[in-house]
């Protein structure tokens, strides 16, 4: 993730970086999809990604910071769950708060196909941002964990390499598994 | 949550491509499992081999055990008479009053099993010849061969051997008299019928009950309730006419024996509980104090007492209550157990020695109907699933 990748000339890169910087106002993030689309966010932002937070704290990163492994659709997602992540509200000092952003967070996740969300657990581990990782992980989890082999097989395409033997075995056997 | 449309399915066509997960590398999709309870983990191994490969695969399931090894929790086997239910309830050991979890058990009759203590995630139950494993965390029980005895005196204990990573039950049977018992100051004739009949039983596929010898002729306690810890099943029983502690390998699969205190209280009254990952018996005279004593070395006989450890079971109880040792929290505190059951709000206590005070811990929801409990700690939740075994 050195600023020199994007050209194969070290010394333009400075400069834009240099340009960069005397444009940027002071901390603020210029971050850079593998496709091109560029986003600017505070610098409070940008840190809820550890690994941007290491480079800012190594005095490593300039301004304009390339994210080669996530396009700008899935970044631009990721970011837009990190903004409104930057202060997490006390559950025990402000409830109200706290019920305000886990309903935001449903909101955020109904609109996602299964795909996008996989997308994002991706990119949220790449960056290692905690929050994003372990919520979107959780959604996953809710949403498989009461559903019968055959849906799961039906959700994610998944193709039943059980033989006819092996399944007739199944399902004599593993009447518990739908049990309450 | 979006659903993706479906695709018509081109058989040329690789499978994976259509598959959103097959993007995600063994350790993402490891994280998602982790964040469901083992009943779920457990209904996914029946997805496809490769998601069974995973499931039961080494890798998940060391970090699946160890994480469930560090948060240990209270088990609870409820009994519902009449209404043929059986259910664990569980909840964590640390903080009684979190995360409470239920699976249910369905009986085939109005079968009570005993159960014993929970090893290794498993539990063991029997009524008479019949005997079950199975998993408390996902409900599913397979039978076993019945146990090789016409005797109705049966002695069994479970058991986890952590060096060959087996599950076994020891079991062994005595003689009971019936009608007129003759006792050794009537009859000088009479001799203690011994425990015969020792065997044990691997969980397996195919497996069955083996008959072993046993070179201490000893006589083991009715109604006791024998232990596991590190690989070795201790229980007390009579051995040369005075009460001793068998000890049984569960990996090399010897007997021996080791003698117990000479304490008269110890010797009469004393059961065996697990005390901080040791081995103790606990003796309670009536009402009187509970003493503790800790088998320090088995091979050297070695014990040492821990006095007066809960000073008057009465000022807390009251005169009409027996409670039981259970175990204790990581926090030092005691738990006992009360008999009879507690009428519903089920609850427990734990005992804090150092301040000397109890506090009761209610457990909402299963102590209704006349339901038996037992309480059991350090469970560990396991997400395994068993073969048949016959």
């Amino acid at each position: 993730m050195s600023s020199s990748k994007k050209s194969s000339d070290g010394k333009s890169s400075e400069i834009e970086e240099a340009v960069a910087s005397l444009t940027m106002p002071f901390n603020k993030i210029l971050l850079t999809s593998s496709d091109g689309e560029s986003f600017e966010i505070d610098e409070a932002v940008a840190r809820k990604f550890q690994i941007i937070a290491h480079m800012i704290e190594d005095d490593c990163a300039g301004k304009a910071i390339p994210i080669d492994n996530v396009t700008g659709d899935i970044l631009s997602k990721i970011i837009e769950y990190a903004k409104k992540h930057v202060v997490e509200p006390d559950e025990d000092e402000d409830e109200e708060a706290k019920k305000k952003l886990d309903s935001w967070d449903a909101k955020f996740v109904e609109k996602l196909d299964l795909e996008t969300i996989f997308k994002i657990i991706l990119a949220a581990n790449y960056l290692n941002f905690e929050g994003l990782l372990g919520f979107a992980s959780q959604t996953v989890a809710d949403y498989i964990k009461d559903k019968t082999p055959e849906e799961v097989r039906e959700i994610f395409n998944i193709e039943n390499d059980f033989t006819p033997e092996e399944e007739e075995a199944i399902r004599k056997e593993n009447a518990w598994t739908f049990n309450g | 949550m979006k659903k993706r449309g479906r695709k018509s399915k081109k058989p040329e066509e690789k499978r994976d491509e259509y598959d959103p997960c097959s993007i995600l590398p063994l350790e993402l999709k490891t994280e998602i499992l982790l964040k469901l309870l083992p009943k779920s983990i457990a209904r996914l191994g029946f997805v496809s081999n490769h998601w069974s490969s995973i499931i039961r695969g080494q890798d998940f399931t060391n970090l699946y055990m160890s994480r469930s090894l560090a948060q240990p929790r209270l088990l609870f086997s409820v009994y519902r008479p009449n209404m043929q239910m059986q259910f664990f309830h569980s909840c964590s050991q640390e903080d009684p009053s979190s995360d409470h979890r239920r699976v249910s058990y369905t009986l085939s009759s109005d079968l009570r099993y005993w159960f014993s203590p929970p090893m290794g995630g498993l539990i063991f139950g029997r009524k008479g010849t019949k005997a079950i494993i199975g998993n408390p965390s996902t409900g599913q029980f397979v039978s076993l061969p019945r146990v090789k005895t016409q005797r109705k005196d049966i002695f069994s204990i479970f058991g986890y051997d952590p060096v060959n990573d087996l599950y076994k039950v020891l079991c062994m049977t005595v003689i009971t008299k019936r009608g007129s018992q003759a006792f050794k100051w009537e009859d000088p004739m009479w001799e203690e019928p011994m425990s015969e009949e020792h065997q044990v039983f691997t969980l397996g596929p195919k497996q069955k009950w083996r008959m072993l010898e046993c070179h201490y002729l000893h006589r083991h306690h009715s109604g006791s309730q024998g232990i596991c810890r590190d690989g070795v099943l201790y229980y007390l029983a009579s051995f040369k006419d005075k009460r001793s502690l068998m000890t049984f390998d569960l990996s090399s699969e010897d007997f021996n024996v080791a003698k117990l205190p000479e304490d008269y209280t110890l010797q009469q009254f004393g059961y065996l509980v697990n005390y901080s990952g040791k081995i103790a018996i606990v003796t309670q005279a009536y009402s009187g104090p509970m003493d503790l004593w800790v088998l320090e070395d088995a091979s050297k006989e070695e014990w040492s007492k821990v006095a007066a450890v809960i000073p008057s079971i009465t000022d807390i109880v009251g005169n009409d209550q027996i409670v039981i040792f259970s175990g204790i929290l990581p926090t030092g505190e005691i738990i006992l157990a009360l008999l009879p059951t507690p009428k519903p709000p089920f609850f427990f206590l734990c005992y804090d020695p150092k301040e000397k005070n109890a506090r009761k811990v209610v457990i909402e929801g299963i102590g209704e109907d006349s339901a038996a409990v037992n309480v059991f700690f350090d469970h560990v939740e396991s997400h395994m699933v068993l073969s048949k075994v016959s």
